[in-house]
């Protein structure tokens, strides 16, 4: 993470933030989480870069091992005080962690569009911003669930985070892996393929609950 | 590309084990959600061996198997806590349910350790202690068998799963610095005995 990355936070962090004070309420709480996402993101890179020059690491090993772990370890601690401090409703929980992922999503995207430099199309920046927005809003809901779910029974906030994270650490690699390979566009059409069914079988269940109601 | 072709026949039979597990289970009634939730995690672990097997190259130790590992342990605690809150109304079937299952997961699990630290004795033997806990509770688990009639049908998995353990803690010590690749077959014959003891444990309830 360089200072050209301190500036992107910057320029984005900044406008974003005025929002905050016309924002009221539900929607102001999703704009914070977005900009904690991409704070968190900022976090993540100081730390991954960190690590890779204090264990002097192969860049390879770092992005399948350690990385996953850096990353949604820190993406899911304002999502998990949040739900221990406030305790609020299942929707909203979820709603929250994913606009998290998807602020985190962002300022990872702008640093590797400004890596790649004068070799990015526009293919490339759709592709990439489809897979990675994905991969990282599907790997907050993933804590966020467990989250909502934990709230009923305090015994099971621990064993159930620690769960969902692992969960959430194990696809994030898994999607690295794949993207680094000759293979891409499968990693790519992997964190699609579980977002459709799971919003398919979402709207089904709301829509259930509303005829119930 | 590397590809382990033991590693690949390791994982495509246990993943098996734990579909039909999780299958039988769901037909039998004895099924918490939260042992689905495990068992996906299980398999996007096994998922991240063959990936990495087919398109990676990271050996040695490996942090995300660990997380697989945690993470599994980490929804059957889950799962077993939710099962004892209920335990006040409902059968106690329940109780000893929440005792088998994890502890034929874990055995899996083990073994899979055993493959991550080969060359690391010290962990290695520390991480035998939860299998120790786990022999614990399946003899347990027996004695409640003995005790309530309508538990005979879980005696044998558990007899099973304690000699199951007896067995890996032989082959455990002249393996620990062994090649990789006897690790792995082992990982194989274990996979299969955890087949057949569901297999086995299927006649049995049938046969009540």
């Amino acid at each position: 993470m360089n200072e050209t990355s301190l500036i992107m936070f910057i320029c984005l962090i900044i406008p974003l933030s005025m929002m905050v004070f016309v924002f009221k309420g539900e929607s102001k709480t999703i704009l914070i989480f977005l900009l904690l996402g991409i704070t968190g993101c900022l976090i993540a890179g100081i730390y991954d870069e960190f690590v890779f020059t204090r264990y002097n690491l192969d860049r390879y090993y770092l992005t399948v091992n350690i990385t996953p772990m850096i990353e949604e370890i820190i993406k899911s601690i304002p999502i998990i005080l949040y739900s221990c401090i406030k305790k609020p409703e299942q929707k909203y929980l979820i709603e929250c962690s994913i606009a998290l992922g998807i602020g985190f999503a962002t300022l990872e995207n702008f640093c590797i569009m400004y890596t790649v430099g004068e070799n990015i199309s526009i293919i490339f920046a759709i592709i990439r911003g489809i897979g990675t927005g994905l991969m990282h809003g599907l790997c907050s809901l993933m804590v966020g669930f467990a989250l909502s779910y934990a709230n009923e029974n305090k015994f099971i906030i621990l064993p159930g985070v620690i769960a969902a994270l692992s969960t959430a650490i194990i696809f994030h690699s898994i999607y690295n892996i794949i993207v680094q390979s000759s293979f891409s566009i499968i990693g790519i059409a992997l964190p699609l393929l579980c977002y459709v069914p799971l919003i398919i079988i979402n709207n089904k269940k709301e829509k259930k609950y509303e005829e119930n109601c | 590309m590397h590809i382990n072709i033991y590693e690949i026949i390791a994982v495509f039979i246990s993943t098996i084990s734990v579909i039909y597990g999780i299958v039988f289970l769901s037909k039998r009634q004895l099924f918490n959600r939260v042992y689905l939730y495990a068992a996906c995690c299980y398999l996007l672990e096994e998922l991240w061996v063959i990936v990495n097997s087919l398109f990676g190259h990271i050996e040695g130790l490996v942090t995300i198997r660990l997380f697989g590992i945690f993470g599994t342990f980490s929804f059957f605690l889950t799962a077993g806590i939710i099962e004892i809150n209920d335990i006040n109304n409902k059968d106690i079937v329940i109780e000893i349910k929440s005792l088998i299952l994890p502890f034929l997961f874990l055995i899996l699990y083990f073994i899979n350790i055993v493959n991550i630290y080969t060359e690391n004795i010290v962990l290695g033997l520390v991480l035998l202690l939860p299998m120790i806990l786990a022999s614990y509770f399946n003899l347990k688990s027996l004695l409640l068998c003995q005790k309530y009639k309508k538990l005979q049908k879980y005696k044998l998995i558990n007899i099973y799963t304690i000699v199951f353990y007896i067995l890996n803690f032989i082959y455990y010590y002249p393996f620990i610095s062994a090649n990789t690749n006897i690790l792995v077959m082992y990982d194989v014959v274990v996979a299969l005995v955890l087949f057949i003891i569901l297999i086995i444990n299927k006649r049995s309830v049938y046969n009540e």
